[in-house]
């Protein structure tokens, strides 16, 4: 019995050390969980700092129309556009709850340029 | 002459302290020496943007309660796709509208109040295009009310440059610009001064590519 409950100890424990490592060695700014069914459909979440997250456009001949509002009593948070390879190509700050409409993107996202972890909220649309 | 009577020494103090106001003057209102140059706006169909940008400006001013005959730019700089400048128009009250405009997109219209008003005399917003880890166009597009009378940008070279304004009847803000695609010349600092010379606002520009090149594809 005792053995047991020492190899169940162990095996979590090698479960835990597994998840951590692949927790810190995860890009920080990956793109995931663009819920697309939610309003926020970039990202409603804690941003570390200097950490983005990015969406698909809705289409390559249209614009894009990105919304922000994040915590941290800041008045600007940084929102741009990139590449269907991750690769950034423009960026603009944005002005707290005012939409910016960007004449072409392929991927949307918004980006912490601030130097603590805040809460933020992104929101894309076909302009 | 006796260098140190009575009264040749009072002479000689009032000079001393009429010499030292003198230099804190000139340090104080080193800001004004300059006012910064005031141009007229230009109207929404005499602006060099393309018709795909026209019609954007159109739609917007029409979505955000902006009426679409009055909307004109100030202080645009930049050609082409680089164009930046401030867009004004005015919604069904009077009230002033703004919108910044860059190469690549613009703000919706919001009520220049929110922007610039006595408490905040002055608004810049910058943008910077990359690829990558690269920044190679950076600008700035600013909106300030009449307080104040000099904007100056401090390049990246080191050097002061005071931008011109830009002003339309019935508007009681001014717009401007400045866009760079040179790395020396890109904007570092905004800064704008009132008739006395005393910075009233400041904006620091963030010129630096959005990826480390340890993570070129840090916005993926």
């Amino acid at each position: 019995m005792r053995t047991r409950v020492m190899k169940a100890v162990g095996f979590l424990a090698v479960l835990a050390a597994v998840a951590a490592v692949a927790g810190v060695a995860a890009p920080s700014a990956m793109s995931s969980d663009c819920d697309t069914g939610a309003y926020w459909n970039v990202l409603s979440r804690y941003l570390g700092s200097g950490v983005g997250q990015s969406c698909n456009g809705f289409g390559p001949s249209t614009g894009e129309t990105e919304v922000s509002t994040f915590g941290g009593g800041y008045s600007t948070i940084r929102g741009f556009c990139s590449d269907h390879n991750g690769t950034w190509t423009q960026s603009v700050l944005l002005q707290y709850n005012v939409a910016w409409r960007f004449f072409s993107c392929e991927w949307v996202g918004v980006y912490n340029n601030h130097p603590d972890l805040i809460w933020v909220n992104a929101h894309h649309n076909d302009s | 002459m006796k260098l140190f009577t009575r009264r040749t020494m009072m002479m000689w103090s009032l000079a001393v302290v009429a010499a030292l106001a003198a230099a804190i003057v000139a340090v104080v209102h080193s800001g004004s020496s300059k006012a910064s140059p005031v141009r007229q706006a230009t109207p929404l169909a005499q602006m060099q943007v393309s018709p795909a940008v026209k019609a954007a400006i159109l739609k917007a001013a029409r979505q955000n309660g902006a009426d679409p005959a009055n909307v004109v730019e100030l202080g645009g700089s930049g050609s082409g796709s680089q164009h930046h400048g401030v867009l004004a128009g005015t919604d069904a009250s009077g009230a002033t509208m703004v919108s910044f405009l860059t190469g690549f997109g613009m703000s919706d219209f919001v009520v220049a109040s929110r922007y610039a008003n006595s408490d905040r005399a002055m608004l810049v917003t910058d943008s910077v295009e990359g690829p990558s880890t690269d920044a190679r166009i950076v600008g700035i597009v600013g909106v300030a009310t009449r307080a104040v009378q000099r904007v100056t940008v401090d390049l990246a070279n080191g050097t002061t440059i005071t931008l011109a304004v830009s002003r339309a009847p019935g508007i009681p803000y001014q717009g401007f610009s400045y866009v760079s695609s040179n790395a020396n010349t890109f904007p570092a600092k905004v800064t704008g001064y009132n008739a006395g010379g005393k910075a009233l606002a400041e904006h620091t520009v963030d010129a630096r590519p959005l990826c480390p090149a340890s993570r070129p594809d840090c916005t993926r």
